[in-house]
């Protein structure tokens, strides 16, 4: 037994200090796993360590955005493949997530909440294994050897990302709290009260909120617009679309719903900008 | 409760600890640990659902009470009532199965039935395992007529407490945990005369640790990342006939590769855990994706099941011994009720018609094939009698027959991959609109699922390069299974497996 035991133990250990070092070299997080489950869930897990001043929540659309691994100090993307900003702020008001300072929502995809619905991710968070992989990073879903894998090639193929430096998008407006009353649905109604509440939450606890709608395919719907405009009113929180006033070829979009790296993080810078402007007051 | 989740572990080490406690070793060790066994096996099942208990006990008591009548009556030499029994016996067990699993089906065939009766149907419950503990029961009570379970079968002649222990071992072998919701199929005969008190220290540990690690790589690591990708195919006919054949043709192959390492995996683990109770359980994958043949794909995909319809089945109906034309239609309707039982639905009907039209197929022409290779065969080389091993003519007849080889197994792996569609399409439309996907001429490329093909799918194609050592390189095989290759490799192996964190996803087998 123990010619068995000592080479399956010298192997183990040796797979795990080799995934050590390799986190380390890539900075505590990989870019993308091959998976977008894997991949949002990373997300989450890397994004909340450290304590980051601004959080992003949405979708995959959000998801698209660079954070502090893309050279936005301070930054953490805990964008949701299939799911919406909806999964973690319910997950930030119940504590199963720490919140930072900023909270940037990401309006575009709420809708999809309408009704009770629960994402995949939003499951993840609340089962045993996503805390213990936020406790033990080596268990985490950033840690896997296929994304470790498929983010090299994804390097190699589209290059890293482009900084807190460049341009922003070619707009005027700024955040506005949201003047009137929208006309809802009844579960978009329970969907926006509910969002209410944990925006209270939050505020109680000295947390900055601001809704934006990202330029996207997914975001000229009705429902893209209704839901957080109708929350900005209701909660008192600053909502800013990004896709008023932008001139028609000044974001490029890979599948005709995503931003590509470089529309990506032009948006972020333009968030960015404006932040730092309120933080100091202007 | 599934074997990928952090309540079955719990629920397996206090069942395991509690099996082999030290009072495990006296006089009434047998009895402890079966009674243990049994009560583990009932929390086990009743996790999700308690309600389904009850169906278990039915199944339990039922099969008991007919398995005594017909020992009973076999002691007193009369064959006409243990047929009776039999008989009733084993329709009892379809009638479960008929109920739970397929009357909302034959509801939605028979014509002019009241809509309340068809809304009714559709409310029954499929409960998990149905499949297979029925089989069970069904294997209990003919083992035992035909008089291939005799050993520990005689306390079930005298009433009260022997009778209650007779209840305790038959409900032991139908309900016992790692083998009572998606197999295998273990026959009464093989399972019966293991029933005896266990020692932890004639646990084969090795054994227990290849086939647990192998089978949770096999399922966490592999099959749970492919489904992920091949999810795509279950998305609605008009999704698949707008993909292009490089998405499209890359998923299929992941499917197939799916299936396998889930269901290999799942009975793997079984293996495994069986073994850590002190009982052996049959293989029931052999690198199925080896075969040159459908009639060889079925000895080695699903073992326990082939083997069961053979013999509870097939050979009942006569198998081969009736003539060419009565073979081929066995072969159809043991393929055509093979493909039936893994769900409710006319999609595993034609799965399995066209798996044993294939069959018959090979039969039909098998026998001229043979012949064809005979006479080559026995063709003199041109050297003459005495001619080297070397000569040119040999070497040629070698080298045909690898090629041979290669072609069959080439045809074999791509029907049985485009079988699979069948099984898990929803519907004919779907397949229809996977072939407008495949024949597109579309180019668009997605990246993520060739990617994980290649990543999860290269396990798979190692796992049966592995099975082609063992049969055709055996001393090699046998010198690496010694060397330290392999707990290298299952320290590798389970590195993957705890770094693979998600939400535990169901097996395939589960559903039937």
């Amino acid at each position: 037994m123990l010619s068995y035991i000592v080479p399956f133990a010298l192997t183990l250990a040796a797979c795990f200090g080799i995934q050590t070092l390799a986190l380390r070299f890539v900075g505590g997080k990989t870019n993308k796993s091959e998976s977008n489950f894997f991949s949002s869930v990373a997300r989450i897990q890397a994004g909340i360590r450290d304590h980051p001043e601004v959080m992003l929540l949405g979708s995959s659309i959000t998801g698209r955005l660079p954070d502090r691994t893309g050279g936005f100090e301070g930054v953490a993307n805990l964008g949701c493949d299939g799911g919406s900003a909806v999964d973690t702020l319910r997950a930030l008001d119940c504590g199963l997530l720490p919140s930072a300072s900023v909270l940037v929502i990401e309006g575009n995809t709420l809708y999809r909440s309408v009704g009770g619905h629960q994402s995949e991710i939003a499951k993840a968070i609340g089962s045993p294994w996503f805390q213990v992989g936020r406790q033990i990073p080596n268990l985490g879903a950033t840690a896997r050897p296929s994304a470790f894998a498929y983010s090299q090639l994804l390097v190699r193929k589209f290059g890293s990302s482009l900084g807190m430096e460049g341009p922003i998008l070619p707009i005027n407006s700024r955040p506005v709290l949201a003047s009137t009353a929208t006309s809802l649905g009844s579960d978009d109604q329970i969907l926006v009260k509910e969002m209410v509440e944990v925006c209270e939450h939050l505020k109680s606890r000295k947390v900055s909120l601001l809704l934006v709608i990202l330029p996207s395919g997914d975001g000229s719907t009705l429902a893209s617009r209704q839901i957080p405009m109708a929350l900005s009113h209701a909660a008192g929180v600053p909502v800013w679309d990004l896709t008023v006033g932008l001139p028609a070829n000044a974001v490029k979009l890979t599948d005709g719903v995503h931003m590509d790296p470089a529309s990506a993080a032009a948006s972020l810078r333009t968030i960015m900008r404006e932040l730092k402007s309120q933080k100091c007051g202007r | 409760m599934l074997f990928n989740s952090w309540e079955f572990l719990i629920f397996l080490a206090i069942t395991f600890a509690l099996y082999y406690a030290p009072w495990s070793r006296g006089r009434h060790g047998k009895a402890w640990q079966v009674m243990l066994a049994l009560s583990a096996s009932v929390v086990f099942y009743g996790w999700q659902d308690p309600r389904l208990i009850c169906l278990l006990a039915v199944s339990c008591v039922g099969n008991s009470f007919a398995t005594a009548r017909i020992i009973l009556h076999k002691v007193a030499g009369d064959e006409a009532r243990v047929k009776q029994w039999t008989r009733r016996a084993v329709i009892l067990n379809l009638s479960l199965l008929g109920i739970f699993k397929y009357l909302s089906f034959l509801t939605g065939i028979i014509p002019f039935l009241p809509h309340a009766w068809m809304v009714a149907a559709k409310g029954i419950p499929l409960p998990i395992g149905i499949s297979f503990y029925t089989f069970h029961g069904i294997s209990m009570i003919v083992d035992v007529a035909r008089g291939e379970v005799t050993h520990e079968s005689d306390t079930l002649l005298t009433g009260g407490q022997r009778f209650a222990k007779g209840v305790r071992d038959i409900g032991f072998y139908l309900l016992f945990f790692p083998q009572l919701v998606a197999g295998p199929i273990v026959k009464a005969k093989f399972f019966w005369p293991q029933i005896a008190a266990k020692r932890i220290e004639d646990i084969a540990w090795q054994q227990v640790i290849r086939a647990l690690i192998t089978g949770y790589f096999l399922k966490v690591f592999v099959a749970d990342n492919l489904s992920e990708h091949t999810a795509m195919l279950t998305l609605s006919s008009t999704t698949l006939a707008q993909s292009g054949p490089l998405d499209l043709i890359p998923l299929l192959y992941g499917y197939t590769l799916q299936i396998f390492a889930d269901f290999a995996g799942y009975s793997l683990i079984a293996i495994g855990l069986a073994a850590m109770f002190g009982y052996r359980f049959p293989a029931n994958f052999n690198f199925p994706y080896l075969s040159t043949s459908i009639t060889e794909f079925w000895r080695r995909w699903h073992m326990s099941l082939s083997g069961w319809l053979r013999d509870y089945l097939y050979l009942p109906l006569g198998g081969n011994r009736k003539g060419p034309g009565r073979t081929y239609v066995n072969l159809f309707l043991v393929m055509f009720l093979g493909g039936l039982w893994h769900g409710a639905e006319w999609k595993f009907a034609l799965w399995g018609s066209l798996h044993g039209l294939a069959l018959a197929f090979e039969r039909l022409f098998s026998g001229k094939f043979w012949v064809l290779n005979f006479k080559c065969w026995i063709k003199e080389p041109l050297g003459g009698a005495n001619a080297s091993s070397s000569s040119p003519f040999k070497i040629k007849y070698s080298t045909s027959n690898i090629v041979s080889q290669v072609i069959a197994w080439f045809v074999t792996f791509h029907l049985v991959t485009l079988l699979w569609l069948t099984f898990l399409m929803p519907d004919m439309a779907s397949i229809v609109a996977f072939f407008k996907g495949v024949f597109s001429g579309r180019s668009d490329f997605s990246g993520p699922p060739i990617f994980s093909l290649v990543f999860y799918g290269t396990a798979v194609v190692l796992y049966h390069g592995w099975g082609w050592l063992m049969e055709h390189r055996e001393h090699l095989a046998n010198r690496l299974t010694r060397s330290r290759l392999e707990p290298v490799l299952h320290g590798v192996m389970l590195f993957l497996i705890l770094t693979n964190p998600g939400a535990p996803r169901g097996f395939i087998y589960f559903q039937f």
